[in-house]
């Protein structure tokens, strides 16, 4: 088929303009310190859902593309090119394909090459002989039909439909290219990439070290000798250490409003973003099993939600209310907020909406004399641990009585895909700002992430 | 419903969909989502190159940008 499109990526054509910015001041050396919340199942990106592993590996791999590290807004405008060095779709968007680039070494020293392109997404569609222990994202990849080689420095992805933003799956950081030479078992302990870092060490509830790759393909990268993760759940220790300096950056992504204003108070001359992140808090109440197999149960569980208090009070106001998917400005798909107000639970009378949810309670036979008994999972950290003492909290207003249950995090993922809770209370985090990650991840019959049904 | 908006092609019939998308799930009650939170990283004032980004937490972190001036 004829192939048009050809994208000349825009990274390709703007990447010298911002490096020779700013190109004489930067220095390499030295390691980067980073305190770390949390200690990770395993090593392998493919077998994660959480940041606790894809953030210190995402520089041990490449992907085919990914989105440009100096723009905050990730999205289709920003995908350049990694290891792929350029792409080009055909007419009805059902055939990518990609030119890779020549004379990449996997960290053991072996050549990259098609072969492993097809190999790692064989492996995500479940079609090799070796297969993964958890595949949380697989369902990205159900319009897939295949992954073809054309020589050993190009591959095309066979869609079974059109789905023009196929690209931005692959541009996520949860989307690196594996060897095909080592075990999905191999990876979990030792991962080889082709990244600017190479795996160096990970010890449970002590540290993660990588360490800069000398062979890596972009030849003035990493500017860092290395990064080591020490890792501290107690965020008050994280932060004090920080703040003495033991560190140069607290963990990615982590400190919850009141506790980066401690860090400004202990730490003046740090600098600090606050930023929305696409991880949304949201409940999951498991309607495979009573009680909340019973639609009117869930629609008294949805009514009693005051979401303007958890804003206030876990982010001091800073949050947002919102949708499936990232509110605007920062998210390009969220509705707006008018729109929003309309939905089901959201109307921002929260009294009335209590009051529907206590006369569906009553019906159902609960009452003030009659409660209903329920244990609230979560993953024991405190962005889960907050919001789940406040929702037990608000439960409380239509007779719901909630247990707090706290989970390690190695056991997280594994309870929610055995559908093992009544009720529990979840972080999205949606590996980047596109439907059909979102919706397809999260909400489609049979999708590893949608937990409730 | 989530198959078509995957087909559209036109962003803003796409944009329409997927907040159609967002309507139905609400209705469905299942899984609220209660907020979107912001979530915080500091660094060090010598710690240059590191560029969060504002839409996802998972596509910023290959660090390979990242140096320190000390």
């Amino acid at each position: 088929m004829t192939r048009i499109l050809r994208t000349l990526a825009a990274g390709v054509l703007l990447a010298p303009l911002f490096v020779g910015s700013g190109a004489f001041a930067q220095k390499s050396g030295g390691v980067l310190k980073v305190y770390f919340f949390d200690s990770p199942a395993s090593m392998s990106i493919h077998e994660e859902a959480t940041i606790a592993a894809q953030g210190p590996m995402m520089g041990v791999f490449n992907n085919l593309v990914m989105y440009r590290q100096d723009v905050p807004q990730s999205g289709l405008q920003s995908i350049v090119p990694d290891l792929a060095t350029d792409w080009s779709w055909d007419e009805d968007k059902t055939q990518l394909t990609f030119r890779l680039r020549p004379g990449v070494k996997w960290h053991d020293g072996k050549p990259f090459t098609a072969k492993d392109v097809q190999c790692t997404w064989d492996l995500l569609t479940g079609k090799s002989a070796e297969k993964l222990r958890i595949n949380p994202r697989k369902v990205w990849y159900k319009n897939l039909e295949k992954v073809g080689t054309n020589g050993d420095y190009e591959v095309t992805f066979q869609l079974k439909r059109p789905q023009p933003a196929f690209i931005a799956l692959l541009a996520s950081g949860f989307s690196p290219v594996y060897p095909c030479h080592v075990s999905p078992r191999e990876m979990r302990t030792h991962p080889i990439g082709t990244g600017p870092f190479k795996f160096v060490e990970f010890k449970p509830n002590e540290s993660i070290k990588v360490t800069r790759n000398p062979d890596y393909w972009k030849k003035d990268r990493p500017y860092l000798d290395g990064i080591e993760y020490t890792i501290i759940k107690n965020v008050s220790t994280g932060v004090m250490a920080f703040a003495a300096r033991n560190f140069d950056m607290t963990s990615y992504y982590f400190l919850q409003v009141p506790v980066l204003k401690d860090v400004k108070n202990q730490a003046p001359e740090a600098i600090c973003e606050l930023l929305p992140s696409n991880v949304n808090r949201n409940v999951m109440l498991n309607r495979e099993a009573p009680p909340f197999n019973d639609p009117e149960l869930l629609r008294a569980a949805a009514l009693s939600v005051d979401r303007k208090a958890f804003v206030d009070i876990l982010t001091a106001g800073k949050g947002n209310v919102g949708g499936a998917m990232l509110p605007p400005p920062e998210g390009v798909w969220g509705m707006p907020p008018e729109m929003l107000k309309t939905l089901p639970g959201y109307d921002p009378d929260v009294p009335k909406n209590r009051a529907e949810a206590r006369k569906i309670m009553e019906k159902l036979g609960y009452g003030s004399d009659k409660h209903l008994a329920v244990s609230v999972s979560t993953r024991n950290i405190p962005p889960y641990r907050d919001p789940a003492i406040i929702l037990i909290d608000q439960l409380k207003e239509i007779y719901i009585d909630g247990q707090l249950e706290p989970i390690d995090t190695a056991q997280w993922l594994p309870r929610l895909l055995r559908k093992d809770y009544t009720v529990a209370l979840n972080l999205t985090g949606n590996g980047l700002d596109e439907p059909d990650q979102t919706l397809y991840e999260n909400f489609t019959c049979g999708a590893e992430g949608n937990y409730d049904g | 419903m989530v198959d078509q908006q995957s087909m559209e092609f036109d962003q803003a019939k796409r944009k329409e969909l997927v907040w159609a998308t967002g309507r139905k799930l609400a209705e469905d009650a299942a899984r609220p989502i209660l907020y979107h939170s912001r979530s915080g990283t500091c660094w060090q004032p010598y710690v240059k190159g590191y560029v969060p980004m504002i839409n996802s937490i998972y596509n910023g972190l290959r660090m390979e940008d990242v140096w320190l001036d000390k």
